[in-house]
């Protein structure tokens, strides 16, 4: 007879959880809402710290780390401890893990807000933040794993498995793409360059998606969707299909986000291949949730909890359906740099991870607080209102999309651009921007009223901390009966199972980048390409401080309308000093590639002033800090020793001569402003930020000439 | 570290075959699942998905 164990389950850390999900939400939401508000009314950049390329960043980092993660650890607290029949390993570990947590995201958002950024999308955050994120996410993993290590249930339900998948690959992807060489408390270098950096980032990129947005929501599903519903999951066979295909197949498709750059052909095949095989997992896994409410579609019309959930799947099959489409290379051609991209990822965001974890809290909040849910009618107004927010947020982004892609590649019958002006494709779209700020703002509403919703719920519920249960005590050796398989082995050994799937999410990371690293061929060399002058070296750190890349691409895709546009298409040799590589992954404003002597001097210090004075109806920020800022030249020597560690063949002692060498270049280019009849200082920020954008593409214009007279 | 790779791994030949290799051992991952998935017991899977619900 197996001894019956009396233990209690950890409510207070879930709460805890809860909390911060939807306060972080809200907040990410709001971000989000206002720069969608910028784009229609630049006069809303109104101060530095909120210009978009800041607060763009925020609002993806606060959207995906604070409501999506704080989403991630309520469900897998609750969960976990139910699934395990234990109490979570150490009350201590769940403290420093809540909040050490919430100090990263704070941090976040005052480093980011102040322009203190690696520049690598969903990466932003500077190395002593990196380094936090690996402690507290190591916290993590110590008190799940202590868990799974003292369950009283012998088999680990796939819920876990995912779970454990998430942890292993996102610290994985987490430490390899932030290795950089710090030059302050503040600064760092990506150790990667150009196309490198560009591989790694968005392998990190893509699996973000995957792994921190994907893999542990469909564990919630697996656990909240059965016990809302009160039935078993349709198939756990097709669970188990869907697990190991789904973690590894997603590994492999990051180059997707690359298609027709200077990254190397086989690369972009194998992301390809890879991203359509994806569609396969992810709809079982849809299937496999939606068919569980089979015979219980009457229960989803009277509870509102199946109703989030019912959407946050459905957006989830929309979404992985659409994935694999972006991926093919045809499509791509159209939809990479538009607003399409960005309608596919609130898809996801919005209906899946939304509405998943406003179904979740619904269902949550009442049982731990012992109460009925507040109001069932404001839920359901909560529920509408963010449905149709969703539809005003994707449909016009979808048609915006479309309507500027297809209006970069016209041609007319004269064989010259149709809309050679970028702002005439841009100001095109204004109506479809306005459409998507109301329906994020019917999203931000609807989640407002949940939360008045979830308060008042929890005002009127007595809440228990602790939940007493009981289960019996494992057995040491349970007999194995005749026919047990092999499969079952794994399931029910925790540390197996993160070891195979860590050599499983590897394998697509190693095959695909060693190549890439070690293979001299993958990456011509281009003779006239030389590092940056110090002076434009510190003008990049500008543009990237200023999250320039969030609205410029600097990649110029082999087609015959991006060539007319802008010039030359973009060569793998031309990125090799980049760290990190600023290629971007939208074009709001027109591609800088081979911005360099397109203008003159003053164009451009004219421009950052005050951009509409020289494009008239430009939706960009205006920079006047850059102006009135001088450089901060003590930093110019440490970033050329740092470049130099990183392989970038400066001269010996270059960094003793650098700042010489930046005021020579700053001297001159004051020298071409004032003939101009602008008087500005040398010293000024503006003026190494003309120097970079001045160089953008230049190394390799002789060639572009030689071609372009043929 | 990169540096430290390349240095001494820059001999690699064949990457032509990385792509085959990973396609093998994909469909290998993917049929061992798919069998083992048929394969296993039924009330075993149906102890298993009740798990949520216990």
């Amino acid at each position: 007879m197996q001894q019956i164990e009396k233990f209690s389950y950890d409510n207070t850390s879930v709460r805890n959880f809860g909390y911060a999900a939807f306060i972080w939400g809200a907040v990410g939401m709001l971000v989000g809402v206002l720069i969608a508000l910028q784009l229609v009314i630049p006069q809303l950049n109104f101060i530095e710290q909120a210009t978009f390329g800041r607060l763009r960043p925020l609002h993806t980092n606060a959207v995906i780390f604070a409501f999506v993660g704080n989403g991630i650890f309520m469900g897998v607290y609750y969960s976990l401890q139910r699934l395990c029949k234990a109490r979570m390993w150490s009350d201590l570990l769940s403290k420093i893990h809540f909040w050490g947590w919430q100090l990263i995201i704070v941090l976040a958002a005052v480093t980011l807000i102040f322009g203190i950024t690696t520049g690598k999308e969903y990466a932003e955050l500077e190395w002593p933040i990196d380094i936090l994120i690996t402690l507290v996410w190591v916290v993590f993993g110590i008190n799940m794993f202590g868990t799974i290590l003292t369950r009283r249930e012998r088999h680990l339900y796939v819920a876990i498995w995912f779970y454990i998948a998430t942890w292993v690959t996102v610290a994985m992807l987490h430490i390899v793409n932030s290795l950089e060489l710090p030059i302050s408390w503040l600064k760092s270098y990506s150790l990667y360059a150009g196309v490198q950096d560009a591989l790694v980032q968005w392998w990190y990129g893509h699996n973000a998606v995957a792994f921190f947005l994907t893999t542990p929501y469909l564990g919630l599903m697996y656990y909240f969707l059965p016990k809302a519903a009160e039935r078993p999951v349709y198939s756990y066979r097709l669970s188990i299909i869907h697990f190991w295909a789904l973690i590894f197949i997603y590994i492999w498709a990051g180059p997707h986000h690359l298609l027709y750059t200077a990254l190397p052909d086989w690369a972009q095949s194998l992301g390809t291949v890879f991203s359509v095989m994806l569609i396969m997992p992810s709809w079982g896994g849809m299937l496999n949730g939606l068919l569980t409410l089979r015979g219980a579609w009457d229960k989803v019309r009277d509870d509102v909890v199946l109703k989030f959930y019912v959407v946050a799947v459905t957006a989830y099959g929309m979404a992985t359906f659409e994935g694999p489409m972006l991926s093919l290379k045809n499509v791509n051609a159209v939809s990479h740099y538009t607003d399409w991209t960005i309608a596919h990822a609130h898809v996801g965001a919005l209906g899946w991870n939304g509405f998943l974890t406003f179904g979740i809290l619904y269902w949550l909040v009442p049982l731990m607080f012992r109460t009925q849910l507040y109001s069932r009618k404001l839920a359901n107004i909560h529920f509408w209102v963010g449905t149709l927010g969703i539809l005003f947020y994707a449909i016009p982004m979808y048609w915006a999309g479309f309507a500027q892609s297809s209006m970069w590649k016209q041609f007319t019958p004269e064989g010259v651009l149709k809309y050679p002006n970028f702002l005439e494709t841009v100001n095109a779209i204004i109506p479809m921007y306005i459409t998507r700020a109301f329906g994020g703002g019917l999203y931000l509403i609807g989640s407002l009223v949940g939360i008045y919703n979830l308060v008042k719920t929890i005002r009127q519920g007595n809440f228990l901390p602790n939940e007493e249960t009981e289960a019996p005590a494992l057995a040491k050796h349970e007999a194995e009966h005749a026919g047990a398989h092999w499969h079952r082995w794994i399931e029910r050994r925790p540390v197996q199972m993160l070891v195979v799937s860590l050599v499983l999410v590897a394998i697509g990371g190693i095959i695909e980048m060693i190549p890439t690293f070690l293979i001299q061929t993958n990456i011509p060399t281009i003779s006239s390409v030389k590092p940056y002058t110090p002076l434009e070296l510190q003008g990049r750190d500008l543009y990237i401080k200023e999250g320039c890349y969030v609205c410029h691409s600097q990649m110029i895709r082999p087609f015959r309308s991006e060539v007319a546009r802008y010039g030359e298409y973009s060569k793998a040799g031309e990125f090799v000093y980049d760290h990190p590589f600023q290629w971007g992954s939208k074009r709001t404003g027109p591609d800088l590639a081979r911005e360099g002597g397109k203008y003159p001097d003053s164009w451009h210090y004219n421009h950052m002033l005050d951009p509409t004075t020289m494009s008239p109806g430009s939706i960009m920020p205006a920079y006047p800090w850059m102006i009135e800022r001088d450089i901060d030249t003590s930093t110019t020597a440490a970033k050329i020793r740092a470049m130099q560690k990183l392989g970038v063949p400066y001269d010996d002692g270059y960094d003793k001569i650098a700042n010489e060498e930046l005021l020579k270049q700053a001297r001159e280019i004051r020298a071409r402003l004032k003939k101009d009849g602008i008087e500005c200082s040398e010293t000024k920020e503006i003026i190494a930020m003309i120097a970079y954008l001045q160089r953008l593409g230049k190394d390799i214009k002789g060639e572009q000439t030689a071609l372009s007279n043929k | 570290m990169l540096s430290f790779i390349k240095k001494y791994a820059v001999g690699i030949s064949h990457v032509e075959i990385y792509p085959k290799v990973a396609l093998i051992i994909f469909f290998a991952v993917f049929l061992a699942m798919i069998y083992y998935a048929f394969a296993v017991d039924r009330k075993e899977i149906e102890k298993m998905a009740r798990i949520p619900l216990d």
